[in-house]
């Protein structure tokens, strides 16, 4: 069963296969918390975890509408898309773009492996320099550079011409690349 | 209550494995929380009023009944039971219907003059007739029919939404409509009684009215201020 696709996993757990279900959720928890922490402000880190777990509550219910002819990932960060969008609208949110607090990311729980692999000063660093972007940008980038997803997918998920995609991700990496020389003089 | 994500995960396997039990086990937990909501309600009720028993208290019961039975199927609908603030899910509202029909009944109990039913002589709580004097007061039956129906709603609301402090945190205005529809809909076999009288009848709008301005402010209140001491308390 690890050798499995998402896809076929997924199939099998619209089917009430609670094995598939584990396997999905452990290939994709770690990676999904760590794009909400990317996405939310240092001091947001506790409403992460709500949000992790609605993203799996909304995809529990809405499981029979998976097409499996399709990807599960980009599924899956639509849903997340959404929980944080509805987040946003709600105004429910503070502390968007904060500066990085150092304590906070490390004694919540909610640290990510980001912030052991790479240190945390260049996680501050570039999260600092996401802070710089606009919210589309910062979420077309995370969606390509950090999870990996083409410009077709990202152009699904956010429901935006693939031509945009490209054009915001190139002018996103350029304010990144700048800002990032500038810390490192 | 649950919340962490490893409850997230055993939370959704428990689903997965309610979703395989057999119908007649499903309808069997059903028919257990039905009875164990409705016997001390119908039992206490009878014992307090059995003298005032028509056939408008039998269809009252009925529909209390039937309702009851539907928060029931939605609480043992097999889903994830774990509550995430902000997202309600069929076991909440099922849950929430329950303490609602619960109120409702209690509501009669304490004043039963909303029905135009004399206090019972074998077991009445008048802790509210001062309050129905100020109500009268004010505007004769009109007004103590509205803000009747407004301080019963708040108060359950009140109580209700303690209960679930955690899912009614940051509620977004359409679960704070539905709760609100939900409180309306438990006073149902209340307005039933109240339509059986000549008296009341002209009268139940203003307290249907009253109802539901209490349950929706009050809840808007508490999505606010359990979002507040929340957000307070993890920063």
């Amino acid at each position: 069963m690890h050798e499995l696709s998402d896809e076929k996993l997924m199939e099998a757990y619209k089917q009430g296969d609670s094995k598939a279900f584990e396997m999905l959720f452990d290939r994709y928890e770690k990676r999904l918390k760590a794009y909400f922490q990317k996405r939310l402000s240092p001091k947001q880190f506790p409403e992460a975890e709500d949000f992790f777990q609605m993203t799996w509550l909304k995809l529990h219910n809405n499981r029979k509408s998976f097409d499996s002819s399709k990807k599960f990932a980009p599924w899956l960060y639509t849903i997340a898309l959404n929980v944080l969008r509805d987040h946003l609208r709600s105004g429910r949110s503070k502390a968007l773009d904060m500066p990085f607090d150092e304590n906070l990311a490390t004694t919540n729980g909610f640290e990510t492996a980001e912030t052991t692999m790479i240190g945390r000063q260049q996680f501050e660093k570039i999260t600092e320099g996401l802070s710089i972007l606009t919210e589309s940008q910062k979420e077309i980038v995370l969606l390509s550079d950090w999870e990996g997803f083409g410009s077709k997918e990202i152009s699904q998920m956010l429901g935006l011409k693939d031509a945009t995609v490209r054009q915001q991700l190139s002018r996103a990496r350029k304010s990144l690349q700048l800002h990032l020389k500038e810390l490192v003089k | 209550m649950k919340g962490g994500t490893s409850d997230i995960k055993s939370s959704i396997l428990e689903a997965l494995q309610e979703e395989k039990q057999s119908p007649v086990k499903r309808a069997r937990k059903i028919l257990n929380l039905l009875a164990a909501i409705s016997i001390p309600v119908v039992g206490i009720l009878w014992f307090s009023f059995r003298g005032e028993f028509n056939l408008f208290w039998l269809v009252s019961l009925i529909v209390w009944l039937g309702i009851a039975a539907s928060a029931a199927f939605f609480f043992w609908k097999p889903q994830p039971r774990i509550i995430v603030p902000g997202f309600w899910t069929s076991w909440m509202y099922g849950k929430l219907l329950i303490l609602f029909l619960l109120i409702s009944a209690i509501q009669l109990l304490v004043c039963p003059h909303l029905a135009m039913i004399s206090p019972s002589p074998h077991f009445s709580i008048n802790v509210f007739e001062p309050m129905q004097e100020m109500f009268m007061s004010w505007g004769g039956m009109a007004s103590c029919m509205f803000f009747c129906g407004l301080s019963f709603s708040a108060i359950a609301t009140a109580i209700s939404l303690f209960i679930m402090r955690r899912a009614a945190t940051g509620a977004r205005s359409a679960a704070i409509f539905r709760i609100s529809s939900i409180a309306v809909l438990a006073q149902f076999p209340i307005i039933i009684l109240q339509i059986s009288d000549a008296h009341l009848r002209s009268h139940f709008a203003l307290w249907l009215l009253g109802s539901f301005l209490g349950v929706l402010s009050l809840s808007a209140l508490f999505s606010i201020l359990f979002k507040k001491i929340s957000y307070a308390l993890s920063h």
